[in-house]
């Protein structure tokens, strides 16, 4: 806890990465154009994440942990209204907002995980389980 | 007025209407309020004005339990006592702390919180932090401020006040000089407590100085006010007429010594770096001369309910300026700045002013940045938030292996040395981490950032904060107490106790202010009592 080991760093520049990346959304949102895939959803997630080995890393850990498959995160995440309207605007500053929104509720209700020894909300390691799919 | 031993002409016998023994802030607290009512108080220090080594030594004592610091480190036994190192950390214990809670054995006062506001309110004078509000100002827009970092009924939001700190012996040694009703003697250290053959009545203290005078000390009635430690040492060493000691009837002295736990409960990555921590800073703000600032407490309804001990959490933000400065303050340039600038401060030029030189020249940029940072700080551009570090500080839930004993080392006075056996059981490490992971989840919820919380076992190397505490509990029961509600030892009608030693639970805030105003409140039941004295 003392030191700051190298995953633990790239983890805290995931987090930060994301507000800025939801800053850039806001301004590119007009102009990004995301390529189709034969899974949207894994296409789109995986295209909002900059660090995606990190992203990864922490999905494969929380598969690992709760013994589940990436498959069953998406399911979750598709059964998900909310962000299945973000999703279907292909927005990122849309889609960050959900998830945002939907994180916030899963930590309000305690649908948390401990990954690495950081406390985080189901949906968002739902998301990165999901990437492992790109 | 105040007299040396060391120095005075010679006594032999001393008599006073009251005797206090210890000259730290319960000591001279009760001297003065007792001093407004009584002619003829008299306080013995084992100590002189300033630090003196020899003196100190008396404190020495072994940590046989869990690793703390030091006893002849932790404490100071001079004019002013432990207050002449203290941080001025005030906060009065919560509601909540007296209460006793069916899951937890041997918690709850003789008296509630309304009881004891009073004498906080009086206490805020001794302690000098302004004007006792029972809604501090900082506290106004308490939701607005707490929603912006934690989303969950699991905490509230306090204000801790700081004391400039107040050195009791400093502050108050003019009062006391003036005083022709309160004699202070420095240099006068208990060596025995000397009880009446039928047992309940103290009738005389050994004294004794360094230079090994002696002499009896008489009185009506004795206060014994030398701290956590040592309050069970020496009623643990007055052996003569109770083979176990004095009000250590049901083995119950020296027991439940309890500390502050203190552990870091996480590292916050803030999701908006530009927030507004500075309430949460400490001394971050004002109100009128006293500093305070805010902390997260979990709420009464959780120490209630989910067996998790009284929490204090502490948001301690990194900032980008601050880590730049640091950063540039460690360069071998500025180091070397910082060199020539120390010399010349001694007029001399030191023989490597030439390697010092070539460094500055190496690298100037350096020396300019640092100067920019400072000057940025200064002018409270501390720049964005990098982390936040959570700091808890927990209670202990009352235990009897935990506990203050005597060794077979003995002093300078021939008096057997404490020795610290401090136990942290593990639902303490349990209570500490349940609270770093309600608050992770808590802050997770506002959308403030994400938290990395130790694993359990890293939260076993907690640090104890020398607030010794619990050796000489209070409980009306005999059997569960050595003082009653009124601190006055079980068993013997003329021998009250103050100071933290006394605390059943030791809540989560540090003790001088409960320390004090307990000791207002025992100055004012002798006063009530004043007929029979």
């Amino acid at each position: 806890m003392k030191t700051w080991t190298r995953r633990s760093l790239a983890f805290g520049g995931f987090v930060v990465g994301s507000a800025i990346g939801l800053g850039a959304a806001k301004f590119t949102c007009g102009f990004i154009s995301l390529t189709q895939s034969d899974n949207p959803t894994v296409v789109l997630l995986a295209n909002l994440y900059p660090a995606s080995d990190v992203v990864k890393l922490f999905g494969r850990t929380y598969l690992d942990q709760t013994g589940e498959t990436a498959a069953d995160s998406l399911r979750r995440i598709e059964c998900h209204e909310r962000i299945q309207r973000a999703l279907s605007s292909r927005c990122p500053k849309v889609i960050f907002s959900a998830l945002d929104h939907v994180s916030r509720a899963d930590f309000h209700a305690g649908r948390t995980f401990c990954i690495d020894q950081w406390v985080m909300s189901q949906t968002e390691l739902d998301v990165a389980a999901v990437c492992t799919l790109a | 007025m105040i007299l040396d031993l060391l120095s005075s002409e010679t006594i032999d016998q001393i008599h006073a209407k009251i005797v206090i023994i210890g000259a730290g802030a319960a000591g001279i607290t009760l001297a003065i309020e007792l001093g407004n009512h009584f002619r003829d108080i008299v306080v013995l220090e084992s100590g002189g004005f300033d630090f003196e080594q020899q003196t100190q030594n008396l404190y020495d004592g072994p940590i046989i339990g869990h690793e703390t610091k030091g006893l002849e480190f932790s404490r100071l036994r001079f004019f002013g006592g432990t207050t002449n190192h203290w941080a001025g950390f005030c906060a009065p214990l919560d509601a909540v702390d007296f209460e006793p809670l069916s899951d937890r054995p041997f918690t709850g006062w003789p008296f509630k919180l309304e009881d004891l506001i009073s004498f906080y309110e009086r206490a805020y004078h001794y302690c000098e932090l302004g004007i006792y509000r029972s809604k501090p100002a900082l506290l106004a827009d308490t939701e607005q401020r707490s929603r912006q970092v934690i989303d969950t009924s699991a905490f509230e939001l306090a204000e801790f006040r700081y004391s400039p700190p107040t050195r009791f012996g400093k502050r108050f040694r003019s009062e006391l000089t003036s005083s022709d009703r309160i004699k202070v003697y420095l240099h006068a250290n208990v060596t025995d407590i000397v009880v009446s053959p039928n047992g309940q009545v103290v009738r005389a203290l050994d004294v004794q100085t360094l230079t090994k005078r002696k002499l009896s000390v008489t009185a009506d009635v004795f206060i014994l006010c030398c701290g956590g430690i040592e309050n069970a040492r020496i009623l643990l060493n007055c052996s003569h007429f109770f083979p176990s000691g004095i009000g250590n009837e049901y083995d119950l002295v020296g027991r439940f010594f309890a500390d502050h736990l203190s552990t870091v409960g996480g590292i916050i990555v803030p999701g908006d770096s530009k927030i507004n921590l500075e309430p949460f800073l400490w001394r971050g703000e004002r109100d009128g001369e006293v500093p305070v600032n805010l902390v997260f407490k979990n709420s009464a309804q959780v120490v209630r309910q989910e067996k998790v001990g009284g929490c204090s959490v502490f948001l301690d933000p990194q900032y980008e300026n601050v880590e730049r400065l640091s950063k540039m303050e460690s360069s071998p340039s500025f180091e070397a700045v910082r060199s020539i600038i120390r010399d010349a401060k001694h007029g001399r030029i030191a023989e490597d002013f030439g390697e010092h030189g070539c460094a500055v020249l190496d690298d100037p940029l350096s020396i300019v940045a640092a100067f920019y940072y400072r000057l940025a700080n200064q002018l409270g551009n501390r720049g964005s938030v990098k982390t936040v570090t959570v700091k808890l500080t927990g209670e202990q839930s009352p235990n009897p292996l935990s506990r203050v004993v005597l060794t077979e080392n003995i002093d300078e006075l021939g008096m057997r040395k404490a020795g610290l056996d401090w136990r942290i059981a593990p639902d303490d490490y349990d209570s500490l981490y349940k609270t770093a992971m309600t608050f992770a989840r808590g802050i997770g919820a506002t959308g403030f950032g994400r938290m990395r919380v130790p694993q359990r076992e890293e939260i076993n190397g907690v640090t104890g904060l020398s607030h010794h505490m619990g050796t000489t509990r209070m409980n009306n029961d005999p059997r569960q107490g050595v003082v009653d509600s009124n601190c006055l030892v079980h068993g013997l009608k003329n021998l009250f106790i103050a100071g933290s030693s006394v605390f059943p639970t030791s809540g989560r805030v540090n003790p001088t202010l409960t320390i004090v105003a307990l000791a207002i409140r025992l100055a004012d039941h002798l006063k009530l009592e004043a007929k029979n004295i």
